[in-house]
């Protein structure tokens, strides 16, 4: 047998024709491959993250777009304050930190961060929120976004612990009646500088257990620079439970000369 | 651009045409190393698919398309040969596909070509069937062009004494 017979003899072996699933079944697999699907999630988180930033930088322009359209309420300060929790163990540990001011008798609640419930990243986003919010809100204020704050100021956490409630005033902080009495509702049971701004002390029993103390400061729209709440330990005593320490109050520019100071230890 | 650069980046039209391109001796390399339709339907496909992987390692400088794709079918048609616990001498069980295709002479012209030694089969079929020049053979296998070429040498010559009775001349006598 020679080159050329042998050409035509392993010639005489044909191959089937190629299955159309072939083709179709390539196709498939191209369309579903993992790294397509890493891709589109890849675009659909980027897609989500532009949307966020969108949105994000609506929000940020929204205080500008509202002074354009209704007219704004001037936050005249904003204060700082921690909460603290005391323990019957004696140990204690901050809940939250605030930050507020009063209107008209009700304390604004401009934002809050709570160290101990919040992850990492939660605290980052909540200290750049803060920031912001102390950038632009003590300065001007929109009636919408005054009525946001009072909606979120009722519902937030710790507030209602140091809402003292008086039959002949109602809660203090509710109403501008405290404002017409030198934020006195109840014996005065001291009087304290605190932070530069005089306060009045205050204090009321709730429900025979619970003893709450207020330090209002007139020229602050009767604010609580700081509130103690102590209950009734079997032996007779009060024992700290809570306490809210003003540590900083910023005044709006042009409202007062005074400035904010740091509490000190 | 590259296709299979374009095809990565998600571009149909560019895998098509790659597929479009190679398909066809790819599959008929693999359907004569396994003997099975289906097999090299599934080998070509798998083929194409790993182009596209992150962990492929084709680079276009290096080797030319059609030389790295041979190598992935050889290299999926020897793993799924082992699988199937194929003869040492390299025949495997007919499926019936293959008993319906073939006539005789087809069916001996296979079997004569099963039976040569892998490293031989291999060069033989890329050679005569797919016109592969040597030098690319060689570049399939890793190998040296001298050794691809010995290897088709010894390949040719076995044949030639097992298909004997299947030549021109001869057939017409048996």
């Amino acid at each position: 047998m020679n080159d050329t017979e042998l050409d035509e003899v392993l010639n005489k072996w044909s191959v089937p024709p190629v299955p159309a699933s072939l083709r179709a079944g390539v196709l498939v697999g191209f369309h579903s491959r993992p790294e397509r699907r890493k891709l589109r999630g890849l675009r659909v988180l980027m897609t989500a993250a532009g949307i966020a930033c969108f949105l994000l930088a609506v929000t940020l322009a929204l205080p500008q777009t509202l002074n354009l359209i209704s007219p704004t309420v001037r936050a005249p300060y904003i204060v700082d304050s921690d909460v603290v929790r005391y323990r019957n163990d004696g140990t204690s540990s901050v809940e939250v930190h605030l930050a507020s001011y009063n209107s008209n008798g009700s304390e604004i609640v401009v934002y809050e961060v709570s160290p101990s419930l919040l992850t990492d990243l939660q605290l980052g986003l909540q200290a750049v929120n803060s920031a912001w919010t102390q950038l632009t809100l003590p300065l001007a204020l929109s009636h919408e976004m005054l009525e946001k704050a009072n909606s979120v100021a009722r519902g937030s956490i710790g507030l209602d612990h140091y809402r003292l409630c008086s039959q002949s005033f109602g809660c203090v902080g509710s109403g501008p009646a405290l404002l017409h009495t030198g934020c006195v509702i109840e014996p005065v049971v001291g009087h304290e500088t605190i932070l530069d701004h005089p306060t009045v002390a205050v204090q009321s029993i709730l429900d025979d257990r619970r003893r709450v103390t207020m330090w209002m400061a007139p020229d602050l729209g009767c604010f609580a620079l700081r509130i103690t709440t102590e209950e009734l330990r079997p032996d007779g005593t009060f024992h700290l439970v809570r306490k809210k320490q003003a540590t900083k109050v910023t005044l709006t520019p042009g409202k007062t000369a005074a400035a904010s100071r740091k509490t000190p230890e | 651009m590259d296709l299979v650069k374009a095809a990565r980046k998600g571009e149909e039209a560019a895998f098509l045409q790659l597929f479009d391109e190679h398909h066809l001796p790819l599959f008929r390399f693999a359907y004569r190393l396994t003997g099975s339709v289906a097999d090299a339907e599934d080998i070509v496909q798998e083929c194409f698919l790993s182009l596209l992987r992150k962990e492929c390692t084709y680079n276009p400088k290096r080797t030319p398309i059609r030389t790295y794709l041979f190598g992935i079918v050889r290299n999926q048609s020897l793993k799924r040969l082992r699988k199937s616990n194929v003869g040492v001498n390299g025949t495997r069980p007919r499926s019936p596909e293959s008993e319906v295709l073939r006539n005789e002479m087809e069916d001996a012209v296979a079997r004569a070509v099963m039976e040569l030694p892998e490293i031989q089969r291999e060069v033989l079929m890329l050679a005569h069937y797919e016109q592969m020049p040597l030098a690319e053979i060689a570049q399939v296998f890793g190998i040296e062009l001298g050794a691809a070429k010995s290897r088709l040498q010894r390949a040719r010559a076995s044949l030639k004494e097992t298909l004997a009775a299947y030549a021109p001349g001869m057939e017409r006598k048996r």
